[in-house]
Parts: C-alpha cells; structure tokens; sequence
C-alpha cells in the first residue's frame, strides 16, 4: 500500500516536470505580453518587472475586441450548430444503414478530410458568392458546415454503433416518427460524442484565420477576432509584447469553451474512439 | 426670458441655414442650366459610394488610413474599404478575382504583371492626371504602349550601415567592391562587430541583395537578356554574374553570426536598430520601422559591389496600383486617383506622410535618409532598375528559394546554377 | 406487393432526408470546388486570366519527370509524416496510460494543461516558436552555454525538419491523449483485475491486455495524425516557411507555392490531385490493417 503511493508520488512528480517543460513556451508568452519592448528584447527569460496592462489596453482597443468577440461568437455558433445538426443526422443514419450505397456516402462524406483547403478554396470562393454568402457573418457560418462535417460525421458515424438498436426498435412499433425518435431518443444518448464534437469545431472555427479572410475581408463591421489580431500583426510586425498580448486575449475565450464541455469530452471520446 | 432668447437664436439660426441652402441650390440649379452633364456628376457625388481597394505592404497600415481619413473629409460619400494584408495578398487577390468579387482597386507588382492582370485593369492612358507622373517611372507599368497601373512609390534597396559602428571600426572609405566589403567586414569583426544581420530567412531578401550586383549582365540589356533566355539561347545559370552574385552569398553568409539561416526581415531590423549588427541588405521601406525602434540612429545607403566594377542601389517604382476596368465606381476610383495625383493632400502623402519617394513630377524629397540618398543616387547615374522583374511571371520565390538552397548548403555551386537555369525554362514554358 | 414498395420509398426517403443535409454542404463546399480543382489539373492556367487551356496530362507527367521540387517535398513529407505520427502515437498513448493507470492528484487538470496548446491557432504557435528557437534559446545559451541552445533550430536543414515535426507534437499531443485516455477509459476493470491477478507485470499487462483492447483508438488516432500531417500547411508556412531553402517544404505548401506564388494554378491543381491520392491510399491501407486487428482483439 505505501509502495502503491510512493509511485504515485514519484508519478506525479515526473508529470509535473513534464508539464512544466511542455507549457514552458505558453509561459513565456504570457511573461512577454507584459514587459515593454526594450524589455522583451534584453530579458527575454525572466518574469517581468511589472505586471502593467498596458499592452492588453491598446491591443484590447486596436482589435475592438468587444465587437470582433462578438462577431466570432456568432460565426462559432452558427457553424457549430449546423454541423452538430447535420453530421449527428447523418452520420447516425450511415452507421444504422448497412448497404453499399451507404457505405459510398460515408466515403463521400469524410473524403474531404484527405484534401487540403489550398487546392479548393479558390473555387469555394467563387460558388459561395454566387450563393451570396460573400461578406457577412452568416455566410461564413454556413459555408464550415461543408468543411466540419467530415470529421464529426466520422465522430457520430463510430458512436452511434455503441447504442443498442432495440430502444429505437420498440419506439417504431410504438408509431413513433422516424425524426421525431431521433429528436427525442438518439440525440441525447449522442451526448457525450456531441460535446467533443463541439469542443473541435468550436476550438478550429475560433482559431481559423484563412477562410474569414477569404469571405470576410476587411469590412470592420464583421471582423472576427483572428482577422483583428492579423490586422495589428502586420502593422506591428516585430513588437512581439503586444502580439502575444493578443493572442492571449484571443485563446482566454477558447480556454472557457474547453472547459465548460471537458467533462463530457472525456466521456464522448470514449465511444467515439472505441468504436471509430 | 431666457426661453425666449434661445428660441430666437434657434429661429435665427434656422433661417440662416435655409438660406444657405435655398443659395447653394439655386446655384447648382444655374450650373445646370449651363451644364447638365456637370449637374448629373454632382448629384451622383451624393450618392454614398463605397470604394473597396486590396492593398499589400501593411506596415503602411496607418498611412493608408490616414489617406482614406483625408479623402472622406474631400468627399464626404465616399468611402474606402480597404484590405491590407501582405503573407496571404497573392492568395486572397486570386479568389477575389475569380469569383467576381473584384476590387475596385488593387495592387501588384510592375513590369510582367502588367501582363498577367490584363484582363481586369483599366487603361489609364488617357487619364489627365497620369500626366503628372515621371515618365521614368511611367516604363514599369507601360504594356504594349499603353499606361496598366498607376505608380504608387519609388522605392530603393542596398545594403544600409550603421555610420557610429563603422566610425568605431575605424572604417573611413565606404565599400564598393566584393574586395572592400570583405576588408569592411575584417574590421569589424575585429573589433568584435558582426558585420551583417543576413536576412536569408525571408525568400524575397536574397533576390534582392543580388540582383544589383547582377544587374550589368548584358551590359543592362535586359530585354534581350530575356529574349536570349527565353529562346534557349542562354542558360541563366551560365551568366558569370550568377558567379558574382554567388560569391556575395558566401561572403554575408559568412559574416552574419552563426545562424544566418534564421534571420528574418524582422530581426534583421530589430538587430540593425539595437546596435548589434552593422549592416543589412534592406529597402527604403524599413527606414521607418528602424526608426520606430532607434529614433536617432545615423545610418546610410552603401552602394552593392558589382561585377563590372560599378556600384550601384536597386531603385524602382514597383508597387502599382491597378484599377479594375468593370468596377461599377470605375468614375469614382478614376476621382480617387485624380485626388491622389493633384490636391495639396495627395500630393504630399507620399513624401510627408509615407516618407518615401513619390513617383510625381517634380514631388518634394521626403525627409529620410535614405529617400534623399535615393536621389542622389539616381542623380548621379548609379542606381539600377529591379531588372528581374522584366523576366517571366512567378519567378521571384523560385529565385529566392534556390539561393536559399545554397547559402543553406543543400545545394552546391553548380547544382544552384542548374536550378536557376530550369526555373526560367519552366516559368516560360508555363506562361500561357 | 404495394405495401413492401411503399416501406422501402418510405425508408429510401428517410435515409435520404438524414443524410442530404451534410451531403449537400460537403458537396457544395467541398466537392464540387475539389472537382473544379481536378479540371484545372488538365489545364495551363495562371490563375487570374479568364483564360485557360487544355494540355492533357502534363501537368502530370510534369510533375513526376521534370520537378525535382515537388519529389523532394513528398520525401520530405513522408519523413515529416512518418516521424510526427510514431511521436504524437507513442507519447500520448504513454503519457496516457500513465495518467490513467495511476492514482494521481487532479488528474482532470493535467488533461486540461495538456489540451491547451491544441486551441491555439496554428499561426500563434508558429509565431511564439520562431520567438522561443531564435530569442529565447539565445538567450538560455549565453547563460548556460549548453551547446544544445546555441544550435541553429530553423537554420540548419535537419535540424529545422526535426524543429517541424517537435513543434507538431507539442501541438497535437494534448488531442490525441484526450483519445486514448477515452480508449484506457473504457478498458473494463475486471480485465485489468485479472490480468494483476495471473501476475502479469505493468509492462506487459500494457501490452498484452491493454493495448489489443484499445485498437479502435489507434485506428482513429493514426488515421487522423497520418491525414492531418499528410497535409500539413499552417504550422509549416508560420514556422519556417518551408526553410532553410526548401528543406522543410511540405506537397501543401509546394502546392500553395506553385499556385499562388509562381502563377501555375493549373499546375499547383495537378499536384493537389497527387496530393489527394496519396493520403487516401496511404489511409486507406492503413485502416484496413488496423480493422483487422480490431477483429483479432
């Protein structure tokens, strides 16, 4: 028993050293977003002297943050949304349906995964304008509907195989709905593979920085908080300080997103994985 | 009582505006009569107009605004939309253009992409106000004898030093040939200076620091130079500038510090302004940002050693803006430029706002260094043109790269000298 | 006889209905453009002129015979490839097992401290690294002299090839743990308490028990890492932009190079296609091993 806990101990150590290693650049980062630039350049290393909120003022006023927030918060839930919709339908159905044609469109629909972005965005460009998606916060939203569907298809599509068919059996003979059993039965035992299914879209619309550019451009109305924060980098190219202030007040709002569904992460992963 | 006085200076001021503007309308209502093309301009200047304009190089962010800031006090319905992206420019252009949603306004480069944009610019030819241009300058964008762009800077590059770490040195006579950098360097080191910060972390900066020391190949002839390549008839790779150009590599390779490989265009910046390196191979552009970081630093232009013995700094006027020829605010983009051209504003943006060179007639000298060093430079017949750029399209980051492969020391002299010679019979066998 | 009809329209409409919604988005957004794409492979266009022409297969032939480039970045990407998906695989199954198989303190943080480099956005990561190899790693070299630090990381072209692949792993660790910690997760105990039993020890209780059980985790995992470094384009671009030279050049950033830079879209689509083959057939190949294992298990 006491052996049992001495490693236990030792482990913990030995996880504690790795970790300090490997969040070693984040802490770096977050030492620079205070220090001043002649401080960055000649202490690169040490804690800095004060903890001044002067870089995260300018850089919090030359984002407009509050909007630019907002209008990633909307692009991240639309495109959330839609694709937890469309890839939990879909992908339940692939997975129950066992035929050849069935088998093709699951191929379809995770075939994107293996292409990169570069070699289709310029055509993706040109049928989202003529889809009059061009330039506005919703149009972006749905167009990663396409592009988030893949993976969390794939997700649903190894989850749905852990859920015994019979509740959906009795609930026919019941008379119930095709959708309406959906909605009510298979969607919240879908919980768990939901919530990592909204961590990795959440996390990757956040953070994507080429598409709303492509679709978004300049307009200072619907920037997003990445097109902010490439607006100040090229202008201040080398003042480190203040690019890594941005990107901190850019990952905090990714940081609570993470944590609010990491519980059910875990679970949904489970399944997602044992069964992919 | 007091109610009553403030409503009579309501009243007053009321009427007054009235009249103000029953005199301004009965004016544009007598140009009318005079001039219904005029009237209808005018009533169209009302019209709110928005003028979308892709712009590159945003380290002049601020100067950019700063102009669309002016412009709408000059035209208060007009107003500029403007991207300014550098790293993904070329990318985000091309699905714009692609897909319909064309700019109003865009940039590029001169010389060959006044070939490669042919299907969207505008001819500005004609253009009143491109009168006010140099012609010098006027070359770059010039297709086919009609005018593609409009010349936006002058730009310069050479190498820039630090004129206190060359004085501590005791440097007194600045160098001109290969022999007299690498004595330069001598010095330098000697005195426990590193001579150079060598950019070659960047694909663009390599390209740059040779092309003057390359450019009396043909004896400046560059078009048939071109010709010559084009045709088979010479290797590029065979040129003995390549030679020249190679041995310039080696010798800022090797005085760069140990990790030559790594430097950026930002560190080359930040170790030029902080004191830590004595020269880079920089432009006119980046005067403003060593600047921003050592606001009294004495520095200057020395002139790129050359093969024939002539020493010279690359000047051009490459940055060009395109106007897009089925822009629905085709009038008002044309306005726009005529502004940039003629008011006292436009005139002077580009010497006292972005302290560069202004590709205008008679333009007044920025106050830079190095921008007045430009001039004398041009004065005194020793600058040379960005030659490259009259090659084929897309050849500048392959250029780059193979250089890279070489100072990297993945790829040897002759192997270099092979690939450059194929990158040009590629990119013209690619042109369509 | 019309009955059974009726069922089977009633169940293809059905089918139809839950599938079509992502069908037609993946479609639209990525199908078609991806089709659009394979037409332009047969063409010689520069990407901006309205104008194209078809040239057959060249583009093909091209870049198999006559782009020494493109050959060296599928090398490079191979080496790229192979390297990050055996270290992000072996870490993170590692450290995994070693955080679940323990009974360590707030177990739920380090999860969490691990995930965090994950949602930071690829050109961040790039940025802060460029900051750590060139400021910082000078800056511990003068006061420690460790020869290590004074190692040129983006400079040199091994080096910069191992700095790709260690920076991905820093990245993408955090992902794949949160996978198999849900894999060990569902381990049942009882297995495990037999296992200890019999007298196995820790190593080989991994091995013999653990890991035939959690293969469906590695065939999501090494399907995911080999598809996404495959493609590998952010990191690379912001890291080292595909230096020293085109030492770290991935295919999707010679892709993007050829289309956008030199002006040979037509070209850069041929290599897409290439691109494109090359990772289904590799991930393909790879699930099939790896299902049948899961059936052996």
């Amino acid at each position: 028993m006491t052996k049992r806990k001495s490693s236990s101990i030792l482990i913990f150590i030995f996880l504690l050293v790795v970790l300090a290693v490997y969040l070693s650049p984040l802490v770096l980062m977050v030492f620079g977003s205070f220090k001043s630039y002649s401080e960055i350049m000649s202490n690169v290393l040490s804690v800095p002297q004060s903890f001044s909120m002067k870089n995260f003022e300018g850089v919090f006023t030359s984002m407009n943050y509050p909007k630019s927030f907002l209008n990633t918060l909307i692009v991240t839930v639309i495109g959330v949304v839609g694709i937890v919709i469309i890839s939990s339908m879909a992908g339940y159905k692939l997975s129950r349906v066992k035929t050849r044609y069935s088998y093709i469109l699951f191929l379809f629909c995770i075939m994107p995964m293996m292409i990169p972005f570069q070699s289709f965005m310029i055509t993706l460009v040109k049928i989202a304008r003529q889809m009059g998606l061009i330039g506005n916060l919703y149009g972006l939203g749905i167009i990663y509907w396409g592009l988030g569907a893949p993976l969390s298809i794939f997700l649903y599509h190894g989850f749905v195989k852990s859920i015994p068919r019979e509740l959906e059996e009795c609930a026919m003979l019941d008379g119930c709905s095709p959708l309406r059993m959906f909605v009510s039965i298979i969607f919240p035992m879908l919980k768990p593979v939901t919530a990592s299914v909204i961590v990795v879209n959440a996390m990757w619309i956040w953070n994507d920085f080429l598409l709303p550019l492509l679709i978004i451009g300049s307009s200072e109305s619907s920037k997003t908080l990445q097109l902010a924060a490439y607006g100040f980098m090229g202008q201040y190219k080398m003042e480190w300080q203040n690019i890594m202030a941005g990107a901190i007040l850019i990952i905090i709002p990714a940081l609570i997103i993470y944590f609010i569904f990491q519980k059910n992460i875990v679970k949904g992963m489970v399944a997602g994985a044992v069964k992919g | 009582m007091r109610k009553f006085l403030a409503l009579a200076l309501c009243a007053a001021l009321f009427t007054g505006t009235m009249a103000g503007c029953a005199g301004s309308n009965t004016g544009s209502s007598a140009a009318s009569t005079d001039n219904t093309a005029s009237a209808s301009a005018s009533s169209e200047n009302t019209q709110p107009v928005t003028l979308k304009f892709m712009l590159n190089s945003p380290e002049l962010t601020d100067q950019y605004k700063a102009m669309a800031a002016e412009y709408k006090k000059a035209k208060p319905n007009v107003t500029i939309d403007m991207t300014i992206i550098q790293n993904d420019y070329q990318t985000v252009l091309k699905s714009k253009l692609n897909s319909g949603d064309v700019p109003d306004l865009f940039m590029s480069s001169a010389y060959n992409d006044n070939r490669v944009y042919s299907d969207y610019e505008y001819d500005l030819t004609n253009e009143d106000f491109m009168k006010n241009i140099d012609p010098a300058f006027l070359k770059a964008v010039t297709l086919d004898g009609k005018v593609t762009g409009y010349p936006l800077l002058v730009q310069s590059h050479s190498f820039i030093y630090n004129k206190k770490l060359f004085k501590d040195a005791g440097i007194t006579t600045l160098p001109t040939t290969l022999d007299q950098y690498k004595e330069v360097c001598e010095k330098l080191t000697a005195k426990g200076i590193q001579p150079f910060s060598s950019g070659f972390a960047e694909w663009w900066v390599m390209p740059q620091m040779t092309y003057p020391s390359m450019s009396d190949a043909y004896d400046g002839d560059y078009n048939k130079l071109f010709e010559d390549v084009k045709s088979g008839k010479l290797k590029f790779g065979d040129l003995p500038q390549v030679d020249f150009a190679l041995d310039l590599i080696d010798l800022v390779k090797k005085y760069s510090g140990s990790k030559p490989m790594e430097s950026t265009a930002d560190m080359q910046v930040s170790d030029f302004a902080n004191g830590k390196v004595a020269m880079i191979h920089q432009g006119s552009w980046e005067e403003d940002s060593i600047r921003k970081v050592n606001s009294d630093i004495d520095m200057g232009y020395l002139e790129a050693p050359r093969k024939d013995g002539k020493s010279v700094i690359a000047v051009d006027s490459n940055l060009t803006m395109r106007v897009a020829k089925d822009s629905k605010n085709l009038q008002e983009v044309l306005a726009f430029l005529n502004w940039l051209t003629t008011s006292d504003y436009g005139k002077s943006w580009i010497p006292s706002v972005v302290k560069q060179i202004s590709p205008q007639k008679n333009a007044q000298t920025p106050d830079t260094q190095l921008a007045k060093e430009t001039s004398q430079a041009v004065t005194e017949g020793k600058a040379c043109q960005w030659w490259i750029f009259s090659g084929p399209d897309g050849i500048e980051q392959p250029f780059g790269t193979a250089f890279q492969n070489y100072a990297a020391g993945t790829a040897d002299r002759q192997k270099t000298k092979d690939a450059l010679t194929k990158l040009f019979v590629d990119a013209y066998n690619a042109e369509s | 006889m019309n009955k059974a009809l009726k069922k089977k329209t009633s169940h293809v409409l059905e089918f139809l209905g839950f599938t079509m919604p992502a069908a037609i988005a993946i479609l639209l957004f990525v199908g078609i453009p991806f089709l659009m794409c394979i037409y332009y492979s047969f063409r010689k266009w520069n990407g901006i002129q309205k104008g194209s022409s078809f040239i057959g297969i060249k583009n093909y032939i091209r870049a198999f015979t006559n782009d020494s480039t493109f050959l060296d970045s599928i090398a490079y990407t191979l080496l790229y490839a192979v390297l990050a998906v055996i270290f992000i695989n072996v870490l993170a199954l590692f450290l995994s097992v070693i955080l679940e198989q323990s009974k360590v303190f707030a177990k739920g943080l380090f999860r969490a401290a691990f995930y965090i480099p994950n949602i930071i956005s690829l050109i961040i990561i790039g940025f802060v690294w460029k900051f750590i190899f060139s400021r910082a790693f000078e800056a511990i070299y003068s006061s420690t002299g460790a020869a290590l630090f004074g190692w040129s990381w983006l400079g040199e072209p091994k080096l910069a090839v191992a700095s790709t692949v260690l920076v991905t792993v820093w990245q993408a660790l955090g992902f794949y743990m949160l996978i198999y910690v849900a894999g060990l997760q569902s381990v049942p105990d009882d297995v495990l308490e037999a296992a200890t039993i019999d007298g196995a020890g820790k190593v080989r209780r991994f091995f013999s028990v653990i890991l035939p059980l959690i293969v469906p985790s590695l065939t999501v995992c090494t399907f995911y890492s080999i598809a996404s470094s495959l493609k590998m384009f952010e990191l690379i671009f912001t890291l080292t932009g595909g230096g020293p030279g085109s030492a770290t050049t991935s295919v999707a950033l010679d892709i993007y190079n050829t289309a956008f830079n030199s002006n040979q879209y037509g070209y850069g689509s041929a290599k897409s296609v290439i691109l494109f083959i090359l990772v289904a057939v590799i991930t393909i190949l790879q699930v099939t091993v790896f299902k049948e294992r899961e059936v052996e298990a």
